[in-house]
């Protein structure tokens, strides 16, 4: 993709101890604006923790781990999106404020969050829910929401975990749409994801980490070539399998 | 980006999300009408209980053996004076409900002190107006032969001026006592009301996995600050919104013509500066400490059903001052009263306890009133670590250890 530009995410050397015990181990790789960086691994394995480390949720033990150059403070938040994993709304509040109360904690101004909220609730068909509590909503329309807030300050950073669980077809369709939107204009997405076929149409570059530490790391076609198999799957698969 | 930005998005969140909620309204305002209703009742059926017993429509005889009863003021009750001869014959008749009641004052009354009355209850109760046309009847009969003035002197039994001492200075008297008591008041009333939000917005927070997105975004610092904030404001709202309600429920009363009896003058209010000091320190500083620990045991468990069975204890040990409060009122300078003094889980409560009885020397107020602010500086960084540490527990909860790492 756009290989010459300064990363907007360099993690090196990147060491996690949490309660006694080794979470990450010596973790490097590169994030490039524009591209879809596959975080793959399987449960246990560390992603997430790298990822509460970049967002300074976690302090590392070591390393270091830069956002557009320099170590991430809430203050960058404008920089960056995030749907963790674990997530979910203020349920006794209404689509839109909670909507805005994201987008003004994100730098946005109060006007300019309701104004983004609007259209986005627009385009995935949940304009007339806006003044209802989030409670209303069922799990995908509440998903929805959630990728609403984690974009909607136009991040140069998108970081989503497992943004499809739980969707039906058309709802994952639509948001692998925006994400591919996204990446179209620039926006660095860091995805973590189970579904291989997902891995298969977005990614453009790879990490695959075992125990929290790096196991490949490249592109797909880097990967198969190296590994001389055909899918994504079959590497991942060959990984874990390996030891155990 | 400014900080300032953030810190006014999480004080609008937090306050917006508690006012909106039909809740916050049903306990502010149906809560003190409940209260007030409950009070207008009792002094209803207490005015009912004080009837004028010479406009009651009752048919009731007397008998005077005593010869102590006023005939004028017997006739002014309407009563039906007998003879002792027919005794037997009117209680048969208050027994067939021909009379309403009958009052007997024997011969041996001024001995005794002792009279009999009867009521017939069968259609209403007679008995409380026939007890009290006894009783007035006797008192006015005994009453009549003293000149006026002294007879009011009698029935009032006089002002007495009391001046009284403790340890050889002269004890406080009440307007001393309000303005520093207010302090203790308002810290109990925000301590029950207030403080209980910290837990519920972190704990909810945590519950519905919104805290990993927010503090992605903001630091653990300014989130607390922010609800903090925000709940001050509630407070202060609830306040102002009281305050109307008392004003308005005064205005009401005195459409109707009942003024306000306050049992002191406020033109008569003693202020002492150094009171007034200590109890602005630590009404403010323990607010905010019991706000921090709140969003601190709120960041610990994993649920706020565990949070809140977990800070019961906290809102109990405030309350220990008062289950000791004949010991802090008397033995300032005991064991008991100075621990509780310095310990800032109960100095807010002791010290404005102890601020209002007037036993609260000045080193005794700012020591204590420093421990508070270092605990609640520690409280609140604590606070700012369990946060951080909160995100990683979703369903056990956080080991306190680990917030002293």
């Amino acid at each position: 993709m756009t290989a010459n530009t300064s990363p907007i995410v360099s993690v090196s050397a990147f060491n996690l101890r949490l309660g006694g015990k080794q979470i990450v181990n010596d973790l490097s790789f590169e994030v490039q604006p524009g591209e879809i960086f596959a975080l793959l691994g399987a449960n246990g394995s560390g992603k997430t923790s790298t990822i509460r480390s970049l967002l300074d949720i976690y302090q590392p033990t070591s390393g270091e781990l830069l956002v557009n150059g320099e170590r991430y403070t809430p203050e960058q938040s404008d920089l960056v999106g995030y749907l963790p994993e674990e997530r979910g709304l203020y349920v006794r509040s209404t689509v839109l404020d909670v909507m805005t109360y994201f987008g003004e904690l994100k730098g946005m101004s109060r006007p300019d969050a309701r104004d983004f909220s609007l259209k986005f609730l627009e385009r995935v068909g949940l304009a007339d829910k806006a003044k209802l509590k989030v409670k209303k909503l069922s799990g995908g329309q509440q998903q929805k929401v959630q990728l609403g807030v984690a974009i909607i300050n136009n991040p140069k950073l998108l970081i989503l975990d497992e943004p499809t669980k739980g969707l039906d077809p058309m709802n994952r369709k639509l948001l692998l749409e925006i994400v591919e939107e996204y990446r179209q204009k620039g926006t660095a997405v860091i995805y973590i994801t189970h579904l291989m076929e997902e891995v298969e149409r977005l990614a453009d570059k790879i990490l695959i980490i075992k125990d929290g530490k790096r196991m490949a790391y490249g592109t797909k076609d880097e990967l198969k070539k190296s590994y001389d198999m055909k899918s994504v799957e079959d590497i991942f698969v060959s990984i874990y399998e390996e030891e155990s | 980006m400014a900080k300032n930005h953030k810190l006014r998005a999480v004080i609008r969140h937090e306050y917006t999300t508690i006012v909106k909620q039909p809740s916050f309204w049903i306990s502010l305002i149906f809560v003190p009408l409940l209260m007030a209703a409950i009070v207008l009742i009792n002094v209803l059926t207490e005015e009912s209980k004080n009837v004028d017993p010479t406009k009651e429509k009752v048919t009731v005889a007397l008998v005077d053996e005593s010869n102590l009863i006023d005939s004028n003021i017997a006739a002014s009750y309407n009563l039906q004076v007998k003879a002792a001869s027919n005794i037997p014959a009117l209680k048969q008749q208050v027994k067939n409900g021909e009379l309403d009641g009958l009052i007997i004052y024997s011969k041996d009354l001024q001995q005794s002190g002792k009279y009999q009355m009867y009521s017939d209850n069968t259609d209403k109760d007679n008995g409380a107006v026939v007890s009290q046309i006894g009783t007035t009847l006797l008192q006015q009969s005994l009453l009549a032969p003293l000149d006026d003035d002294v007879a009011v002197l009698a029935v009032s039994g006089g002002q007495g001026d009391m001046q009284s001492y403790k340890n050889g200075k002269p004890a406080r008297e009440f307007n001393e006592y309000v303005v520093p008591g207010a302090f203790l008041i308002l810290f109990y009333v925000v301590l029950i009301f207030s403080v209980s939000y910290a837990l519920t917005s972190v704990s909810e927070e945590k519950e519905n996995r919104s805290i990993e997105m927010v503090l992605s975004y903001v630091k653990p610092r300014t989130l607390i600050r922010g609800k903090l904030f925000g709940i001050i404001l509630v407070t202060l709202t609830q306040i102002a919104i009281i305050a109307l309600m008392a004003i308005a429920g005064l205005l009401v009363a005195r459409a109707f013509g009942n003024e306000l009896s306050l049992p002191f003058d406020f033109n008569q209010l003693s202020i002492v500066p150094f009171e007034i000091l200590i109890g602005l320190g630590f009404l403010i500083v323990g607010f905010i400490f019991y706000v921090a620990l709140m969003a601190m045991i709120g960041a610990i468990f994993p649920s706020s059903k565990e949070a809140a069975g977990f800070s019961t204890v906290f809102f109990v040990l405030p309350a220990v001052p008062f289950w000791g409060i004949d010991a802090i009122l008397n033995q300032p300078h005991g064991a008991f009263t100075q621990i509780l003094t310095y310990f800032p889980l109960t100095s807010p409560t002791t010290v404005l306890l102890r601020n209002a009885a007037g036993n609260l020397t000045p080193v005794e107020g700012l020591v204590s009133l420093v421990v508070l602010i270092v605990a609640t500086v520690l409280t609140v960084l604590l606070t700012a670590k369990a946060f951080r540490l909160g995100t990683l527990e979703y369903s056990e909860r956080i080991k306190i250890s680990s917030l002293f790492k």
